[in-house]
């Protein structure tokens, strides 16, 4: 997909290696879209709400989508869930998790919460891949993502 | 084996709702679509009421396919109404809309709804469309008491 302005995939994820794989992944699965990482829940909102490192939007375009693991250090993906979907100005964002855990209970729980997906992260790289092509065929070609309200996060 | 993915297609036009129904239910292995034509009906449906009385008649959708204009522009209630509900709330509800770009598309967000897409008219959009549709929501994700099993091998 030859996009002049990519959307951007915001990828909460605290560990390194998965990052990688994610990244990886999404790379051999040809979805080339604006990648961004943040490592915890509190990043996350930071990111989101550009406050502290990401004061004035530096290095924190809107996401058109965001992967969450949902275990994660010091605000976990539960918490900034509820947390962004209880405000106005980026409840519209649709969250994807992205987990190793097939617990019903964190699928259930998860849905609602409000995600839009619940994803179990396969064991193999290759099914990784697959994953990341049929996400984003659906995504980025089929789905269509709500408009950029830049400047409108409260 | 899994079983095939359920899709409640809420349309108010009959023909169209009956091109979608088929269109995922090509490969009925893969997944099966009912149709109503109301919000009326919807809930009749869901509520296995009328004539969708008999449970068999009527099995639990995984995922719901809503028309935003549905009964004289009523999807934004509806949706609303069905996040609200402790029994329907977990399951997602793609919206369909008419075009790119419009004020419906913040909306269907705004109100809960899991992804949006505009309606496929041309055979080939319509084949993309549930073609993609059908492969993420049965072979990708994982819904809540579907007994899907995603890629995990």
């Amino acid at each position: 997909m030859n996009n002049p302005n990519p959307i951007t995939i915001l990828v909460a994820e605290d560990d390194p290696d998965d990052r990688l794989l994610t990244q990886e992944a999404l790379a051999e699965s040809r979805v080339a879209n604006d990648l961004r990482f943040v490592e915890n829940g509190e990043e996350l909102m930071d990111y989101l709400k550009q406050r502290g490192a990401y004061a004035g939007g530096v290095n924190a375009p809107r996401p058109g989508l965001i992967l969450l693991d949902l275990n994660m250090p010091k605000k976990d993906g539960r918490e900034a869930i509820a947390e962004i979907k209880a405000d106005p100005g980026l409840r519209q964002i649709p969250i994807i998790i992205l987990t190793t855990s097939k617990a019903e209970e964190d699928v259930l729980r998860s849905y609602e919460l409000g995600v839009s997906s619940f994803i179990t992260k396969p064991v193999t790289f290759e099914g990784l891949v697959e994953i990341m092509k049929a996400l984003g065929r659906y995504w980025f070609e089929i789905v269509e993502l709500p408009p950029n309200l830049t400047g409108q996060a409260s | 084996m899994k079983r095939p993915l359920r899709v409640l297609v809420v349309e108010e036009s009959v023909d169209f709702a009956a091109r979608l129904a088929s269109a995922l239910g090509r490969d009925p292995a893969a997944c099966q679509a009912s149709t109503v034509h109301s919000d009326r009906e919807m809930t009749d449906y869901l509520r296995q009421h009328g004539k969708y009385s008999a449970p068999v008649n009527a099995p639990r959708p995984d995922v719901i396919l809503l028309d935003w204009k549905i009964s004289g522009n009523r999807g934004a209630r509806i949706l609303e109404d069905l996040k609200k509900d402790r029994t329907w709330r977990t399951v997602p509800v793609v919206v369909l809309v008419a075009g790119r770009h419009t004020a419906e598309v913040a909306q269907s967000y705004q109100h809960g709804g899991a992804s949006t897409i505009v309606r496929p008219v041309t055979s080939p959009a319509m084949e993309a469309v549930t073609d993609a549709f059908v492969r993420y929501w049965s072979d990708v994700v994982r819904l809540p008491g579907s007994g899907h099993t995603s890629y995990v091998r």
